[in-house]
């Protein structure tokens, strides 16, 4: 891992379209800003990290736990029609 | 049931048709340019293709979906990869489930999405179900709603920012 140095203000640049400023350090917090193409999606590490494990289990469920929840949605709304 | 598609545009829109020369087990997820050929529930319907430039997170390389309904009346779809057959995801419109939910969805997004600025375009969103043993132990991705573009299809994960919102939120009606 490469790491440096930066004052409140400072910035990196990763590859040629991509830039890191460090916006403002406050105890034990970073603000940084980042300028980046739009195909260069940017997210907070630990809430992607979060969505892909939701992803994972939320894939291909078995077809019968599909078909009973498909089952168990129906009869809920004859039972209760939606109101909207 | 009716007041649901004026609410939620269902993009999986089945337009009945039987090529001839194909059996139903052949049209599985066969595709023509914009539509592709799925056994839906127990036809075969002609679907279109939603395209997700961005892949989905935890399956960068799915771009291309389908949208298809499990029962008649859009509340329950499933998004099915056309490059994986292994892959689908069940997914609910979060109008029917969680009516008050806005999410908002950052410039940059939209912007991929065409979602921008055009009013004409009502872009329908759709929860990620992780499917349960039982109706009350399903939950939905708040934090991360899918986002489709109704008239051109195109479709992303939004990973929103705020976020307060669920990962595992009750699938309550």
């Amino acid at each position: 891992m490469l790491v440096l140095s930066r004052r409140i203000g400072e910035s990196v640049v990763v590859g040629t379209d991509v830039v890191v400023t460090i916006l403002e350090v406050r105890g034990d917090i970073v603000r940084v800003g980042i300028e980046a193409p739009r195909d260069v999606p940017v997210h907070r590490k630990e809430v992607f990290e979060a969505i892909e494990a939701a992803n994972r289990d939320a894939a291909s469920p078995e077809a019968d736990a599909v078909a009973a929840l498909t089952a168990a949605l129906v009869a809920h709304k004859r039972a209760e029609p939606p109101t909207v | 049931m009716t007041t649901l598609t004026a609410t939620a545009p269902v993009v999986a829109t089945p337009v009945p048709m039987t090529p001839p020369g194909l059996t139903t087990a052949a049209m599985m997820n066969v595709r023509e340019g914009e539509r592709v050929h799925v056994t839906a529930m127990t036809e075969t319907d002609v679907l279109p293709v939603v395209e997700m430039p961005d892949g989905l997170p935890g399956f960068p390389d799915l771009h291309s979906f389908v949208l298809v309904p499990l029962e008649e009346s859009g509340l329950i779809q499933e998004l099915r990869s056309l490059e994986d057959d292994a892959v689908r995801f069940v997914v609910v419109p979060s109008v029917v489930f969680y009516p008050d939910y806005a999410p908002e969805i950052d410039d940059v997004t939209a912007d991929k999405l065409g979602l921008s600025e055009d009013a004409d375009t009502d872009p329908l969103v759709l929860l990620v179900v992780t499917v349960g043993d039982t109706l009350a132990e399903s939950t939905v991705n708040l934090l991360a709603p899918v986002v489709i573009n109704s008239s051109t299809r195109v479709a992303a994960q939004v990973v929103l920012d705020d976020t307060s919102l669920a990962l595992r939120a009750p699938l309550s009606l």
